[in-house]
Order: structure tokens, then sequence, then C-alpha cells
């Protein structure tokens, strides 16, 4: 249970923040998530993880002892409702992924996601330079570093453990929007109860497996910073230069998740710039600065620390790898981000008509209002609830700064949602491939984001309407003792409003939820294909498969998704297949079927011969081979060139017995395959 | 002086948090409670029905079954097998009658891995074979590899047993029984989802209900 250390580390630097800054301790563990975010990518793009993962914990113990030293007993003044729930819900969701294993199974957490996180766990380095077989991406690395923080005190990788880092992500972005409840505990623990079933609820009601708290992708992970960064603006009290550089450390984060958190970071900036400027202006401070300059200095503070992160990787990349992370297009036509941008503003002005760009839009229109984002349907249901949520807050608002305010955050996040799904439009247009276009692939994942962001930072407002007057009274009520100061009437409504909305996200949920299959329940068939894939490596170790080996895989009929899932449970470097002439530098799905022959069935066939093969062999420079499912052709056509005839397969797609593992020796242009010296027999 | 103020002041703090504690530990109470009474429910609901003769535990072959997309193989040591043709196989089955099932038991094995299995049912007979991902169970597995789906006592007008997603999966079935044995210990085993929520539920639950009375004291003394 490492990963409570994890845990701890982070509290234990909340508290530090809460102390040095005289911050809630509500908010500050969102900082310190973004702090460890931040710390572990700048010191691994210098080779530095295993010093950062050693300097990050006894800093944290030293922060602690620190607090400890001056605060003694008092420390306990220092924990918030929000914060003893973070801790409570962090140590609760740590031990049920303990207790249930949960595995991934998500394409995207092979080809991305998990594989980053596993090679900075086996490797200590991040993946831009780590002398690692696991297939290497260019995407920001917050989260694998977090995780990375999170399993520092383990050895290797564990998948439950990668969760709960994500799980303390979400943890400590909600507890960030209770910030305001800090003084009244029960209206916190219902707000953070509402906050932890947000991610439920944004899933479409599709009948699959609910994958809440389950799924690792960047997709929850922005949505919650993106909504935290906004909860820690509008709740984290007054807006002095800790605060705002707080906030302007979440965005930066936030940036470091993956390339759109850099538009949903620039539009929290924008939405939060808009309020100082348009409602803070008169009272904010920056540094000893007033007015305008502080707000100046302060949203050029923020705008510099969401782009370090952003440019400071696209730096690191090509310097190390050598990657232009600008180009963006797909089906390999080159296209960089200014570009896309361009051409989407031209579109959209209409001064360079597209086609597929008028189709698109009219596909976004149709899919905002039809296709379902959330258990209750579709993206216009939702606007409605969060401007419903906007206009109660205004209304029971008693003060006219925070109507100004409440107004201020409509109008501004409400052009950010334009803004955004037009930049969505973009990406669907110009990024993703036609077919992916057409049915608008992962839409819902794609705009979850902006709506858990928009939905809690609502949610704070009317808190606002609800909470900040009543504090108000309450000073005064003591100052005139006891002179019966009778409470207002909106606050106490925006209130009951809040109580109501969190009791009808949970009725909601335990309504439209899926109770059959979710993060505390799964079904293991969910897992066959992976553990299947975990013991066909299994036996290829025995039979003697190393690390250093180059091994082609043979897996007929598969469609990427087991090449992936080998490449990520191996450690040995898995070559590319061989694609035909069409893929000459070879693909991750090809089912070789012979020469002159239609596709079997087979999505991904290639016409292959055995020389064809071999020369592929060649040039790739494979050692080994691996089989994992054979069919006719193969034990036909290739059969010959095994040493043992490649007894024990059978010809019809099966497994029932065989030998998996083989070394490659060359006879001239010929490869015969002959099992690894030493290695278990079939 | 100011000690004993302090001391006094912390006194008086903690008699109302000593109050404090009792509507949570009523509702974790009050939770534990009603699970373990659900618990027994449907173990005293399902004994009973065994008895009565309303649960009829009873083993099926495929040829009494309704198959879509699936092709029967010949049969290998005294089990049934067959084959998936597509990525969407169906083993259905309507009684339109109304059956309890408790439990139906899926003990089979596959030769490739088939991905998620799960269990449709229709609970009325107007329904038809109408299945819905409302009505939908996902498989569970016992020690020993085999499946299980967990209904609870529903009646059921039909099923439909999705074995694999794959397609070109080749089932070897040795029992596919509706009713499986439920051991006594099943009704009660602390499985992680009611664990979990029950940790967290009556917490929430009695923080609901102290800040709804809260707020419902500030509207009776509002203006």
């Amino acid at each position: 249970m490492d990963i409570l250390l994890g845990l701890a580390s982070l509290a234990a630097l909340a508290l530090f923040l809460a102390y040095i800054c005289k911050k809630s301790a509500s908010v500050t563990p969102l900082v310190a998530v973004a702090i460890a975010m931040l710390w572990f990518t700048l010191m691994g793009c210098f080779g530095l993880l295993l010093a950062a993962g050693w300097l990050w914990y006894a800093g944290c113990a030293a922060a602690l002892g620190w607090v400890i030293f001056k605060q003694k007993k008092d420390i306990l003044k220092l924990v918030t409702p929000g914060f003893a729930l973070f801790c409570g819900l962090g140590v609760a969701f740590a031990l049920l992924f303990f207790f249930t294993r949960p595995m991934l199974t998500q394409w995207d957490e092979f080809t991305v996601w998990g594989t980053a996180g596993k090679v900075l766990s086996t490797t200590n380095q991040l993946y831009s330079t780590a002398r690692s077989n696991l297939f290497a991406n260019v995407a920001p690395p917050g989260l694998a570093v977090f995780s990375y923080m999170v399993q520092f005190f383990s050895f290797g990788f564990a998948e439950y453990k990668f969760m709960a880092a994500f799980a303390f992500i979400y943890l400590a972005a909600f507890a960030a929007a209770t910030a305001l409840w800090d003084k009244t505990r029960y209206g916190a623990i219902a707000a953070m109860g509402g906050m932890v079933l947000l991610p439920i609820l944004f899933q479409p009601a599709n009948g699959s497996m609910a994958m809440a708290y389950l799924g690792c992708m960047a997709d929850l992970p922005m949505a919650v910073l993106f909504g935290g960064a906004l909860c820690l603006y509008f709740g984290g009290g007054r807006k002095d230069e800790k605060l705002l550089l707080g906030v302007g450390l979440v965005l930066a984060a936030l940036t470091n998740l993956k390339d759109m958190g850099l538009a949903l970071a620039l539009l929290a900036f924008v939405i939060i710039a808009a309020d100082m400027l348009f409602c803070q202006r008169t009272s904010m401070r920056f540094f000893g600065l007033r007015k305008g300059k502080s707000w100046l200095a302060a949203a050029a503070s923020q705008l510099v620390l969401l782009v370090l992160p952003y440019a400071g990787w696209e730096l690191h990349m090509r310097l190390v790898s050598g990657v232009n992370r600008g180009n963006i297009g797909s089906g390999g036509q080159s296209l960089s981000r200014v570009d896309m941008l361009l051409n989407g503003v031209k579109a959209l002005l209409g001064i360079q008509p597209d086609a597929v760009f008028d189709k698109r839009a009219v596909q976004m229109l149709d899919a905002f209002l039809r296709r379902p984002v959330w258990l209750f349907g579709s993206g216009a249901v939702l606007l409605v609830v969060v401007v419903a949520i906007l206009n109660f807050a205004w209304v029971f608002s008693t003060q006219k700064r925070h109507k100004r305010q409440v107004l201020v955050f409509g109008i501004f996040s409400l052009l950010g949602f334009f803004a955004y799904y037009i930049f969505l439009l973009f990406t669907y247009t110009y990024v993703f491939s036609s077919l992916e276009g057409d049915s608008l692939a992962a839409y819902d994942r794609y705009v979850t984001p902006y709506w858990i962001g928009w939905v809690m930072a609502s949610m704070v407002l009317l808190a606002q309407a609800a909470l900040r007057p009543a504090a108000q009274l309450q000073s005064a009520k003591t100052q005139k003792k006891k002179t019966a100061v009778k409470p207002l009437w909106r606050p106490v409504a925006a209130r009951a409003v809040s109580l109501a909305l969190c009791a009808a996200l949970l009725f909601g949920v335990a309504l439209r939820g899926n109770w059959r299959a979710n993060f505390m329940q799964v079904s293991p068939s969910q897992y066959t294909n992976r553990l299947n894939v975990q013991q066909v490596v299994q036996t290829a170790r025995a039979q003697g498969m190393q690390q250093q080996d180059v091994v082609y895989l043979v897996s007929q009929g598969d469609n990427a998704g087991r090449f992936y899932l080998f490449a990520y449970e191996m450690e040995s470097k898995l070559t590319l297949l061989y694609g035909g002439e069409e893929k000459p530098n070879g693909t991750q799905a090809s089912s070789l079927i012979k020469p002159g022959s239609e596709h079997y069935g087979y999505a991904e066939a290639v016409q292959c011969s055995p020389q064809q093969l071999f020369a592929y062999l060649k040039e790739a420079g494979c050692t080994h081979i691996l089989l994992d499912v054979t069919d006719g052709y193969i034990i036909d056509a290739f059969g010959p060139y095994f040493s043992d005839g490649l007894a024990g397969w059978t010809n019809d797609n099966s497994y029932k017995g065989g030998h998996r593992y083989y070394a490659i020796q060359w006879q001239g242009e010929e490869a015969h395959f002959v099992p690894v010296e030493g290695g278990a027999a079939a | 002086m100011s000690k004993k103020k302090k001391k006094h002041s912390g006194a008086k703090q903690s008699a109302p948090r000593e109050k404090a504690w009792k509507l949570p530990l009523i509702c974790y109470i009050v939770a534990l409670g009603l699970y373990l009474l659900g618990c027994t429910y449907s173990f005293v609901q399902d004994t009973s029905r065994i008895y009565s003769g309303a649960i009829v535990r009873q083993a099926y072959k495929l040829e009494d079954l309704a198959l879509e997309s699936i092709e029967q193989l010949a049969d290998e040591n005294g089990m049934q097998r067959f084959v998936s043709t597509d990525d969407d196989p169906k083993i259905l089955y309507y009684s339109l009658q109304g059956t309890y099932i408790t439990r139906v038991g899926f003990n089979a094995t596959s030769n490739k891995p088939g991905g998620e299995m799960v269990l449709y049912y229709t609970t009325s007979s107007a329904q038809g074979l109408k299945f819905t991902d409302r009505q939908k169970v996902w498989a569970q597995q016992y020690a020993d590899g085999s499946w299980y789906f967990d209904l609870g006592g529903k009646k059921v007008y039909g099923l439909r047993l999705d074995p694999d997603t794959t397609g070109g999966v080749v089932w070897t079935v040795k029992e596919l029984m509706f009713n499986a044995p439920k051991p006594f210990g099943a009704y009660y085993a602390p499985n992680a989802q009611p664990m979990f929520l029950l940790l967290l539920l009556p917490g929430l639950a009695a923080a609901g209900i102290q800040e709804g009375r809260r707020i419902w004291r500030l509207a009776k003394a509002a203006r």
C-alpha cells in the first residue's frame, strides 16, 4: 500500500501550503497535485526522475515536520472538511482498488497512457529518453509522472495504483470545489458527494460497462483540473498573489496533461481574467500592486505559467528525439496547429468554403442536440441545467458584486464553450481521419471535460450565493451581541438548491447508473483478452524470451488490439508487422495470407509469401518470432521452416499446444526457426 | 485565565459534537441493518421458493434453446461444443411464463478469449424478446473459472446469453444451468461494491439530513 504514502505526501504538502499561504486546506491538495506534476516533469526532462522522487518525499516530510513544529496541537485547526474528505476518500479508493485489482482495458490506455505510466515506473526515465522497448509517445507527461510519484516506492508498475493515482487527482479537484463550505461541514460533505458523483453522471447510458474511475485517459483529469482551477479561483478566498499563482500552477498542470489541455487552460484563463477585470479589479492584490496593474501582472504571470510547460515539452521533444510535435495531420499529410486554426477560421467565416468543414459543422450541431453525453441525454439538456444553476446563483445573490460575478462568468463560460466546441469542430475536420470524423469518434469523451468543469464552477458560484452573506451575518451577530439578526431568505434558498442538486445527482446516478458493471464491480469477462496475452507472454518468457530480443509477432486475425497488448506486456522489442507494398514501414495489424488469395475474413489481410516475410524480417533486424495465433496458411507455407514443423499447432485458429517462441537462424536469404536453447519445451 | 477560557470553550464545542455523532451512527447502523436484512430476505425468499417448487434447478442442452450466430459442433468427450460465427452470438431462452431465476451457471471454456460476457433478461411477457441494456447482468466467475450470472430471484420471461464479443470462439459447455446452486455464504459474501457503498453512503446521507435540518431552521428564521 505504498500508494498511501503518495497520498500522504500530497496531504503533507497541502497542509504546509495551507499554513504558509493562510489558505483553506480544502484548496491546497489541488495545488499540491499540480506542483507534483510540474516538479516531476521538470526533473524528468533532465533525466532526474529518481532524484525528484526522493527529494519530493523528503521535502513533503520536512514540510509536514515544519507545520507540526510550528503549529503543534493547533495543526488540527488547519484541517478543513474538504481536506479531510480528500484524505479519507483517497484512502477509500486506494483500498477499493487494492482489493478489486482492476485492469486497464481500453485501446488508448495501451497505445498511450498506460504504456507511458509503465515506462516511467519500470525505467525511472521519461518515455522520451527511456531505454525501453515499450512504444514511446509524444504526449505531455503530466499523468505518467503523477502516477510515478504515487507508486514511487513499489517495484515495477501496477495498474490498480495507476487508477488510484487518477482518483487522487479527481479528489483533490473536488475538494477544492468544497472550499466555501469549510465552516459548514455537513454542506461540505454533501457538496463533495455531489462532485464525486459527477464522473459517474458524465458517461452516456449506452449499456456498456461504466468506465468512470476505471478509465485511465487524460480526458477526466483534464476535466477536473479545468473545473478545479475555476473552483480554486472562485472559492479560494481573497484574490491575492498566493491564490492567483496557485491557479496559474493548476493551469500549467492542465496544459501538461495533453495538448487539448492547453485549449482548456486558455479558456479557464480567459474566464478568470475576465472575472478579475470586471469584478475584482478594486479588491485584488498582487505582490503589493493594486487595481489595473495588479490585474495585468496577475494575468500575465498566469498566462506565462500555463504556456511554459507546453513550450518546454515541445522544446524537450525536439532536443531529445527530434520529434516535431507541431505536425498534427492525419494519414501522412502534414499540418501545423496554426494552419489548422487558420483553415478553420477561414472556413468558419466563409472566406474559404470547405465541404468537409460544413459537413462536420452540421454533424456537430446535431450531436449537440441529440448525442448523449451524460446519463440524462444530450448536451442541449445539460446546457439548460447549467444555465439554471447559474440563474439560481444570480437570483439568490444578495450582493451586487456577486450578481455581476455570476453574469460575467455566465457570459464568458458560454463563449468559452462555443470556442471549445468550434475548436473540436476544427480537430474533427482537419486532424481526424475521415472515417473517425464521419462518426465523430469519441465525441462524448472530448466534450465532457468542458461540461464537468463548467458544472463544478457553477456549483461553486451557487455556494457563494448561499454562504458569503451568511458568514457576514454571523460576524455581525457576534459583534452586536444577540441583537436578533434574521438570516436573509435568498442565501437560505441558494443553500437549499445546492443541497437539492446534490440529492438529485445522487438519485439520478442511482436511477440511471450502471450498478452491474462499474469501478466497484467489474466483470472478469472484461479481462479475458488481457489475461490471455499475459499468459502467452509468460510462456514465451519460459521458452527463452529475453529483453534484448527483437520479436516479430504472428497473430492472425488481429485488428491491432492484441498487437498493442503484446507491446505493453513484453520487455523485448516488438517490431511492426509486415504491411505489404502499401505500408512498407510496417503496420500494427496484418494477417498474412497467401499471395493471390482473398482475405479469409480477416480485417487486415496482407498477401505475403515466406520469402517476402524473410526479407522483411531481415530488414527489420528481427531475432525471434512469437506465435500467438496461427492458421492453415501459416502452418502449410511456413511450417517447413520451423525445426519442429509447427507440431502441435492446428489450422483452426485455436491454440491447443505447440511451441510459441523461436529464434531465427539465417541460411542465406532463408530464415529457419528453432526453439531457443535452454528455454522450456512446449 | 486564558487557558481556563480555552478549556471552557473547548468543552462547550465538544458538547454538540458528541450529539453530532449520533445521526451518522444511526445512519450507519440502519444501512448495515438494511443490507443484512436484504441479504437475509433474498436467502429466505429463494429457499422458500425452492421448497415450494417455484424455483426449479434445471440444466439445459443447446438444442433446448434457440441459437443465433452460433453453430453447434460435434460433441467432444460427452460435452457439447459450439462456435460463435460473428461478434454478437446469442443463446436465447423464452418460456414466456415467468420463471423465477436466481443464478444462471455457465460452466464452459473457450479456445480463445471471448471478451465481455453478459446475460439479458425480460420481465414481462409483453416484452417478448425485446432485450434492452437496462436489463442486463455481467458475468462473474467462480474460482474454478466457470461463469455465473446473478439475477437475484427475478421473475423472468426471456433470457439471452451473449457468450462472447469476439466471434469465431469455440466453446465447450460442461453445463448450462438455470437456478444453479447458490451457497448460503454467497448471500452474505462481502463484495467490493456493497462494502464501498456501505462505507460512504450512510455518511453522505447523515450529512445531507443534517444540512437539510439546518436549512429548515434557517428558513424558519428567515425574513
